[in-house]
């Protein structure tokens, strides 16, 4: 990596170094004298030598030129390069971050919806769970008073059966004991003449009776 | 013992030897008379069926036994001849069986039915006159009565005529009473 970068750098400066070399040992040398001719003023031509060290104003241009195109093709083309590469990655970045932003935004707007939604079926299970405990209270009470009434009621019965027992118990009792008394009475007092009286009619009524294939 | 098809048979055997209905009720009497010989117990629980039905004696001496017997009662000769008859084959002991069947056959053809008063003191033969002839009049039958004494009866009367029965007495109607009352 640090080779590669310095062989770029040795690439793009190296000709930089050289033109600028000649460029100032031109203008470096003596303007006359030394070398025993006058030359003064500009030449368009001139290649510098002993007899005229000045060098022409086109060789000027043109090796400024070729400083200019050498530093736009091993300088400036790169450096537009880079700027149009870093631009293109920070703008993709920027859309990218955007579009996360984007996506945040939407999923906190879903998750403020979703939120929102829970809270509103929250409240909704609520409602239900009251509705439906009330419902239940409701008829959990209902049976309650209708396994009361059954209760009371088959109480009532039992109580009012027990009674009728009872009374029905004593009237045999009672009904029991007139009976003993009035056999007691009829085997003291019954006579010949009762009895005479009851065959009488006794005979009276099976006389009067038809007994179908005569028994 | 001896089944109830084969006594019907000698029943109906006997019935068939009678002539007119004089005969057929002379058979009868005769037959109920050695019937209740039979049962007749001699005080040390010797009956005259136990010996007649024994194999200890000879048949000769157990039908002289029956011969002697019958003559006593004065059995008619053709009953006599008749039990000599059962006492050979060995059916002595379905007498009482072919006696009950005869007695039924013989009421059948008299049109007589047999009655069982209850009462709870002896009946007068008035009153005994009343109800026999109360009951003929229901049936259209000569009735046999028989009386019981039931001093639990209290008073009044209760008629047996086979399955039917006829009650008029005081138990009863207290009993109704009783019923009636809810006891």
């Amino acid at each position: 990596m640090v080779k590669s970068r310095l062989r770029q750098l040795i690439g793009t400066f190296g000709p930089l170094l050289v033109t600028m070399t000649l460029a100032a040992d031109a203008w470096a040398s003596p303007e006359g004298g030394e070398h025993g001719g006058e030359h003064h003023g500009l030449t368009l031509f001139n290649w510098p030598s002993d007899a005229d060290p000045r060098i022409g104003l086109v060789w000027l241009l043109i090796n400024f030129f070729a400083l200019v195109y050498l530093l736009y093709k091993l300088i400036i083309k790169n450096l537009i390069a880079s700027n149009h590469e870093r631009h293109d990655t920070i703008r993709t970045e920027l859309e990218q971050a955007t579009a996360a932003q984007a996506s945040a935004k939407a999923i906190v707007s879903e998750f403020e919806a979703k939120l929102e939604t829970f809270e509103s079926e929250r409240r909704q299970l609520l409602d239900l769970a009251r509705e439906g405990a009330e419902r239940d209270r409701k008829r959990i009470v209902a049976e309650a008073e209708a396994e009361a009434e059954k209760i009371l009621a088959a109480a009532k019965a039992t109580a009012e059966r027990e009674a009728e027992a009872r009374r029905q118990q004593v009237e045999a009792e009672i009904v029991g004991k007139a009976i003993e008394r009035a056999r007691e009475l009829l085997l003291n007092q019954f006579n010949d003449a009762d009895q005479r009286r009851l065959v009488d009619g006794y005979a009276t009524d099976v006389a009067n009776k038809t007994i179908e294939g005569g028994v | 013992m001896i089944p109830g098809s084969l006594a019907k048979r000698y029943a109906r055997a006997l019935m068939l030897m009678a002539e007119t209905p004089i005969q057929r009720e002379a058979f009868g009497r005769g037959l109920n008379s050695f019937n209740g010989a039979l049962e007749v117990d001699d005080g040390n629980g010797t009956t005259l069926g136990s010996i007649l039905e024994s194999e200890r004696y000879l048949v000769s001496e157990r039908r002289g036994v029956l011969q002697s017997v019958c003559r006593r009662l004065g059995v008619e000769p053709n009953v006599m001849a008749f039990l000599v008859y059962v006492l050979d084959r060995g059916r002595i002991a379905g007498v009482p069986q072919i006696t009950r069947f005869f007695n039924e056959m013989a009421d059948e053809l008299a049109g007589r039915i047999h009655a069982t008063i209850r009462s709870a003191r002896p009946l007068t033969p008035d009153a005994s006159h009343k109800i026999k002839a109360a009951l003929e009049k229901a049936t259209g039958k000569t009735v046999v009565v028989e009386s019981v004494v039931d001093p639990e009866l209290i008073g009044g009367v209760v008629a047996q005529v086979g399955s039917l029965v006829l009650d008029g007495s005081v138990k009863t109607q207290l009993e109704n009473i009783r019923t009636t009352l809810g006891g």
